[in-house]
């Protein structure tokens, strides 16, 4: 379980590095979230080849995370752990949010469409959930019970 | 695949306008709160005559998946569906598994709503699910994810927004547009029946990509020219339905989790269950789903064995919601979905 410090930003980056029973990094484990307290997407992260993975925590709260995978011979193995995000010191947990929506704009239109290639090529900009802060986790993958072989 | 009968119409109510461009008459306040909480369902809603586009059987496919009667729930495997149609949480075994279906215990998987009710799809050269396809997402900084997406025309997929547009780079300056996504239809652990076609050109709308906006979390995959894969696999029809309509309607919910292990890695997993309640742009479900499956189809089965979708899945539940939710398709978002299609 990680504690993250206090902070003033409302979303906070989940760092973690998946590891098999032998303690080396696992390549290709599928990392998500099981609990959350508010809605978050259903799209799964793969630990690359340091194990490592990233998720986006958007409140403060507590969450769960659940780590799929196999070792080198197919025997499935499941990992899950649980992250604490605190809330900005001063400010209770109801209060926390994400970042203020920008200045109202009249043209805005949310329907619009948008595209990859869109000319001038669209140019990636600081997200509305930007987050400046991040907590560490390590998920160690241990065999299913039942299914210890491939 | 019988036709249908396009009846435009409105699906939102009066008071609702939409464009041959898409940009709503209705004035939309970018400061309402986008929180995704579960409405209060609506009583006495009026009725809204839908708006249909069918689905298309692919030239590679094998036939469709057997529907039950007017329940619109899918048959699996050639097996019937009674005990599922009564609403027993009655699990059967899947032969190609050779498992038993699973019946956990409430443990916090909250996507998972009681017991685990979903099934694994073993004919994924069947339609629909030979229309649904694992993705491989490669995001701006490199990091690799698990998504779900369907054809509805022969180039163009729809999924999630957050699958074609991540807000959560771990490097703030990489965040946005993916670099590219690995199309697999009808992808079946190490099968891939129908190849694989990688995309680097992708859709959205500004209330996703500007504002991360869960009420906008919708996109699309538009693959190479010369890349016409759904006109193998098959195409999704499309459908707008009122709220009278849509709430309490049979849905399914196709995807590739990521919580499968093993020789299940990859697998596609279906589950089915009536519509919870719904919002302008939302439609909520306890249909069980995990990670990866963002992007999935929720779609019915109409009584002419069309496969129409009606959401994009996107959310799992959390806190006071306590289901899981899709981006509705709704007449602004038809519209997009229409001019997306290559």
């Amino acid at each position: 379980m990680a504690n993250s410090s206090a902070g003033t930003d409302p979303a906070t980056l989940i760092r973690g590095v998946v590891v098999g029973p032998d303690a080396r990094p696992v390549t290709g484990a599928r990392v998500a979230f099981t609990g959350s307290p508010v809605p978050v997407p259903e799209i799964a992260a793969l630990t690359d080849e340091q194990g490592r993975f990233h998720l986006l925590a958007p409140v403060a709260g507590e969450y769960s995370l659940a780590a799929h995978g196999e070792d080198a011979t197919g025997v499935p193995l499941t990992a899950a752990a649980v992250v604490t995000i605190a809330p900005a010191a001063g400010a209770p947990e109801s209060e926390q949010s994400r970042e203020p929506p920008p200045a109202a704009d009249a043209a805005f239109d949310p329907d619009e469409s948008v595209g990859s290639d869109d000319v001038p090529r669209a140019a990636s900009h600081p997200s509305i959930l930007q987050s400046t802060r991040s907590v560490q986790v390590e998920l160690s993958l241990a065999p299913v019970p039942g299914k210890e072989r491939p | 695949m019988s036709g249908v009968d396009l009846r435009s119409a409105t699906g939102l109510g009066d008071d609702e306008e939409t464009s041959s461009n898409g940009r709503g008459g209705a004035q939309v306040d970018p400061h309402e709160s986008v929180e995704s909480l579960e409405p209060t369902p609506r009583e006495a809603a009026p009725h809204v005559e839908p708006h249909i586009e069918a689905s298309q059987l692919g030239t590679e496919v094998e036939g469709v998946a057997e529907a039950l009667g007017d329940t619109g729930l899918e048959s699996l495997a050639g097996d019937t569906w009674a005990a599922r149609a009564a609403a027993e949480p009655v699990l059967r075994d899947i032969a190609d598994a050779g498992l038993p279906a699973l019946l956990l215990p409430p443990d916090g998987l909250e996507s998972i709503i009681g017991a685990d009710e979903r099934q694994r799809v073993t004919n994924t050269r069947q339609f629909p699910y030979s229309a649904i396809a694992s993705l491989e997402i490669t995001a701006a900084d490199g990091s690799v994810w698990v998504g779900t997406g369907w054809f509805i025309s022969p180039r163009t997929l729809i999924t999630a927004g957050h699958c074609v547009y991540i807000h959560s780079s771990q490097y703030p300056g990489a965040n946005g547009w993916v670099r590219s996504i690995r199309v697999i239809p009808g992808r079946d652990g190490e099968q891939q029946p129908f190849g694989s076609v990688v995309s680097t050109t992708f859709r959205s709308v500004a209330g996703w990509t500007s504002r991360a906006d869960p009420e906008y979390d919708y996109g699309a995959i538009i693959l190479p020219e010369g890349q016409d894969l759904g006109t193998r696999v098959g195409i999704f029809g499309l459908a707008v339905y009122g709220d009278a309509d849509l709430q309490g309607m049979m849905l399914n919910v196709t995807g590739y989790p990521g919580d499968k292990i093993g020789a299940e890695r990859g697998t596609l997993w279906h589950g089915t269950k009536k519509a919870v309640s719904v919002s302008p742009n939302k439609v909520f479900y306890d249909i069980d789903t995990m990670g990866g499956q963002s992007g999935a189809p929720v779609y019915r089965v109409t009584p002419e064995d069309a496969r129409v979708a009606v959401a994009v899945h996107a959310y799992g539940t959390a806190g006071s919601v306590r289901s899981n939710s899709g981006t509705r398709i709704n007449e602004r978002v038809l519209a997009r979905l229409q001019a997306w299609k290559a």
